[in-house]
């Protein structure tokens, strides 16, 4: 086995018992790029020079008895939108090129005090919007698993780096489904954090009441461990002053598992179905009990996820004016026409139509007919969940309707792009969190996840009930056939 | 949506479109808006509208002085397309 396919935690017991070292480490993760990256586009920006020398320090340091950080000589790539101290940082967007953040996201900061080194930036789609890694400016991602299907996006990159071994985890957003997808479709575990448990603090902004940073993984324990170094308060987000200490609580032996019924009506493929049905199964024979429950609002989650998600995009992306950052066109004569060709020229096809929905749903006249409404909405979308969880436990479904799908298949229907979020974005109104782990392959060979939801800063909960399952499966040892890519 | 709405929007949004994408948005954004009415089936006259999951209300510190909290101007500064000692250089506005 080539150590770029350890996990985090393998690879940190080889590290700390000097089996290996970290530049062992990166060389593995450097070869795995040199050998797929051109296949499937999952980097952006690579510090390959970087990389080898702080792994060399980390040795250095480690031969020398120092104490080291908990994730010391861990390679790793963290998503372009989230910034990075002096390394480009571009959303995968043109209208970022050449940003060259002057300090580090909470997230990377706290990576790196833990001493993981950062190999590079991942692809994604443009500003996170997007459900398959198609809207990128930096072109497409290709899922390790067959070049001709769509990794999941937004954070499409991650997915595929940790799944072809280009690195051992990756860092991701997950707002209406992005780390959840790609997790699903690339066979990994991707959890999306309760919000506010994790900062957003330096990451690049989507929608301010639904980014939700997390990480992808290959197993449930990896994970745990690196959640627990990301997560908690700080006081650069206000939102995470309730974080603390929220990871070690609740042990349950025997759960009420609900299936929510709206979630497999017509539209849901049946090979997904059939799996997360033998999951069922297999977690009543381990004593859980499995309920059939109800969350009448999910027909009306995805409209308003995309009006409330849309609404705040286009407040967010106002920054981008051709006046804070690199990229400026100032052919006209006055300040309006830099803000009007820059945002023309800068921003891509889905960037303009998120900026567009937004700004009419908030305009003066349409704010309570659309935004206020949607957010109505939301409340009952955030009830239903409360009210089951008064019956169960957690929730089981799937994270998609669909296995992944074919480059292409969705990207000129954007209304069907959005459909494939319906399952994943009611954690994302409800602020609650939802697990996506490895629960099988289609006949075609393409990954299908599980989806564990549960209430808010329930994941030690999930994290269990997610391990009770993957260790009684061989799904994560199923990684992609690389030499026939 | 009709294309006057979309240029105006456009123009809210501080957005050069060309002609063929007000085109095509006008069709795009009316099939999503036709989507989204379905939220007028639900219910919610006695219905707070939801902004923050968290239910957290005003966030405070202390009010006290943070030394070396400030990224200072150059730093800040160091991604402008145009600048002029400590400012962000722009066009005339009016």
């Amino acid at each position: 086995m080539d150590l770029c396919d350890l996990t985090v935690l393998q690879a940190k017991e080889r590290l700390e018992n000097k089996e290996i070292t970290a530049y062992d480490l990166v060389v593995s993760c450097l070869s795995r790029i040199g050998l797929v990256e051109d296949k499937i586009n999952a980097f952006i920006t690579l510090r390959k020079k970087e990389a080898l020398e702080e792994a060399k320090e980390i040795d250095f340091r480690r031969k020398g008895g120092e104490e080291l950080g908990p994730l010391a000589g861990i390679p790793y790539a963290a998503k372009d939108i989230f910034c990075t101290k002096d390394i480009e940082t571009t959303a995968a967007s043109k209208i970022l090129k050449g940003f060259i953040p002057p300090y580090d996201s909470t997230v990377v900061k706290r990576l790196k005090e833990a001493g993981a080194i950062l190999l590079g930036k991942t692809n994604c789609d443009a500003f996170a919007h997007g459900s398959s890694g198609e809207n990128s400016d930096y072109g497409i991602t290709r899922n390790p698993y067959n070049l001709d299907y769509v990794p999941g996006g937004s954070s499409s990159g991650s997915g595929a780096a940790v799944a072809s071994g280009e690195c051992l985890f990756a860092t991701g957003t997950d707002t209406g489904s992005s780390i959840r997808l790609p997790a699903s479709f690339c066979n990994l575990v991707g959890l999306k954090p309760t919000y506010g448990l994790v900062s957003r603090y330096g990451i690049i902004s989507m929608a301010s009441s639904l980014d939700s940073p997390g990480i992808l993984t290959q197993d449930i324990k990896d994970q745990e461990y690196i959640l627990g170094i990301i997560a908690g308060p700080d006081s650069s987000d206000a939102n995470t002053a309730l974080a603390q200490d929220k990871l070690g609580t609740v042990s349950k032996a025997h759960l009420k598992i609900g299936l929510p019924k709206e979630y497999f009506t017509e539209g849901i493929d049946p090979e997904v179905k059939e799996i997360i049905e033998r999951a069922a199964g297999f977690f009543k024979s381990f004593g859980h009990e499995i309920k059939e429950i109800s969350l009448p609002h999910t027909e009306y989650g995805i409209a308003a996820y995309y009006i409330i998600c849309h609404s705040e995009v286009s407040s967010n992306l106002s920054r981008n004016d051709g006046i804070r950052f690199p990229l400026s066109d100032r052919a006209g004569n006055d300040t309006l026409s830099i803000y009007l060709d820059t945002r023309e020229n800068g921003f891509g096809a889905e960037a303009k139509r998120r900026i567009m929905l937004g700004t009419y749903a908030l305009s003066s006249g349409y704010y309570e007919a659309y935004y206020e409404k949607a957010a109505k909405v939301r409340r009952k979308v955030a009830e239903d969940f409360g009210n089951v969880f008064k019956e169960v436990d957690i929730l089981l479904a799937p994270n998609s309707p669909t296995p992944p799908f074919k480059i292409g298949e969705k990207i000129n229907d954007p209304l069907q792009m959005y459909l494939s979020d319906v399952l994943t974005v009611p954690a994302n109104l409800a602020g609650i969190p939802g697990l996506s782990l490895p629960g099988g392959f289609t006949g075609d060979g393409l990954p299908v996840g599980l989806q564990l939801i549960g209430p808010r800063f329930s994941e030690k909960l999930l994290f269990e009930i997610g391990y009770q399952y993957e260790k009684e499966h061989e799904w994560i040892k199923k990684r992609p056939d690389l030499l026939h890519l | 949506m009709e294309e006057q709405e979309v240029s105006r929007i456009a123009g809210l949004a501080r957005i050069k479109l060309s002609l063929p994408e007000i085109k095509k948005l006008a069709q795009e954004l009316s099939s999503i808006l036709d989507f989204v009415k379905k939220l007028n089936e639900v219910d919610t006259s006695n219905v707070e509208p939801l902004f923050n999951t968290t239910s957290l209300v005003d966030v405070v510190r202390e009010d006290v002085e943070l030394k070396d909290q400030s990224l200072g101007s150059k730093k800040a500064l160091q991604n402008a397309p145009e600048k002029d000692n400590q400012y962000f250089k722009v066009k005339p506005v009016l």
